[in-house]
């Protein structure tokens, strides 16, 4: 009888694992598909407008998730980048590959979705704050990780991708250093001060539809990226 | 731009990313699954 470990360890086989990624794509696809009929129920139609900022404030329910997941998937990239270097891990970097589009698809949405909020909001297009500002970079910094993610050289990938992560740390004080248009003590309606309130309710599927998402894209590019040979082949 | 204009803009447009990358990652997830691609178990270590 195999040990949990070891059976566990089995995973780590990329016939087994393409195998298993294969199998929960699905899921992951209707999962998405619930979350997002949801979301945009929610957000379009049943969530109030805002006394002050009227039916933009259904934008916040976008482009606060997607900035987010944008963080999010880029530090779950960084960290697996981390870890490959450290182990020379060969499908721990395909994992950490397989994120960055995904990741700057949704860096692009909470850029998209921040301008169109702007207009009708700040009556800017978009202003260069710090929080805006460093949102830009993180789009920049998708996309420089992705040429040496192109080119196969994952230590340079892994290396670029924990260097951007300095940066990381400042998406989240830039609105204490600079004061600016982005309220500084976050995005839910906690206190007095209404600020550029959302939804909470519509922030939180919105999320769960994006998570939803990137673990659809994320296991699909994944599976594509280990090896195999042609259908019906070991 | 009226706001439900700007609205209507913004989830068309985030729309559109999401299921053009759904239809990227899952048309070149299904190549590889009925050609596979290419590597073999050695060639993928030193690829790595």
């Amino acid at each position: 009888m195999t040990s949990p470990s070891a059976r566990l360890a089995g995973f780590a086989r990329p016939p087994r694992l393409a195998a298993l990624c294969d199998r929960l794509v699905p899921w992951a696809g209707g999962l998405f598909v619930l979350c997002l009929a949801a979301a945009l129920v929610y957000a379009l139609a049943v969530a109030p407008p805002d006394y002050r900022q009227g039916e933009a404030v259904r934008i916040l329910a976008l482009s606060l998730p997607a900035a987010w997941m944008a963080v999010a998937v880029y530090v779950l990239a960084a960290l697996l980048g981390a870890a490959g270097l450290t182990r020379d891990r060969p499908l721990v970097f395909a994992a950490a590959r397989a994120a960055l589009a995904p990741g700057a698809a949704f860096a692009l949405i909470a850029v998209a979705a921040h301008v169109l909020w702007g207009r009708p909001a700040w009556n800017a297009w978009w202003e260069w704050d710090g929080r805006s500002a460093f949102l830009v970079l993180l789009l920049l910094l998708y996309l420089g990780a992705g040429l040496p993610a192109r080119d196969g050289d994952s230590r340079r990938l892994a290396l670029l991708l924990a260097a951007g992560a300095l940066a990381l740390p400042f998406l989240r004080i830039a609105t204490d250093w600079w004061v600016a248009l982005h309220r500084p003590e976050g995005v839910l309606p906690l206190g007095d001060e209404p600020g550029d309130a959302a939804d909470p309710l519509a922030l939180i599927l919105m999320l769960g539809a994006f998570k939803a998402w990137f673990l659809t894209v994320w296991l699909m590019r994944f599976s594509a990226a280990l090896p195999r040979g042609p259908e019906g082949s070991p | 731009m009226t706001a439900w204009g700007a609205v209507a803009a913004a989830y068309g447009v985030a729309l559109a990313i999401l299921a053009g990358g759904l239809l990227a990652a899952g048309i070149a997830w299904q190549r590889v699954r009925r050609r596979g691609n290419g590597f073999v178990q050695d060639s993928f270590r030193r690829r790595g």
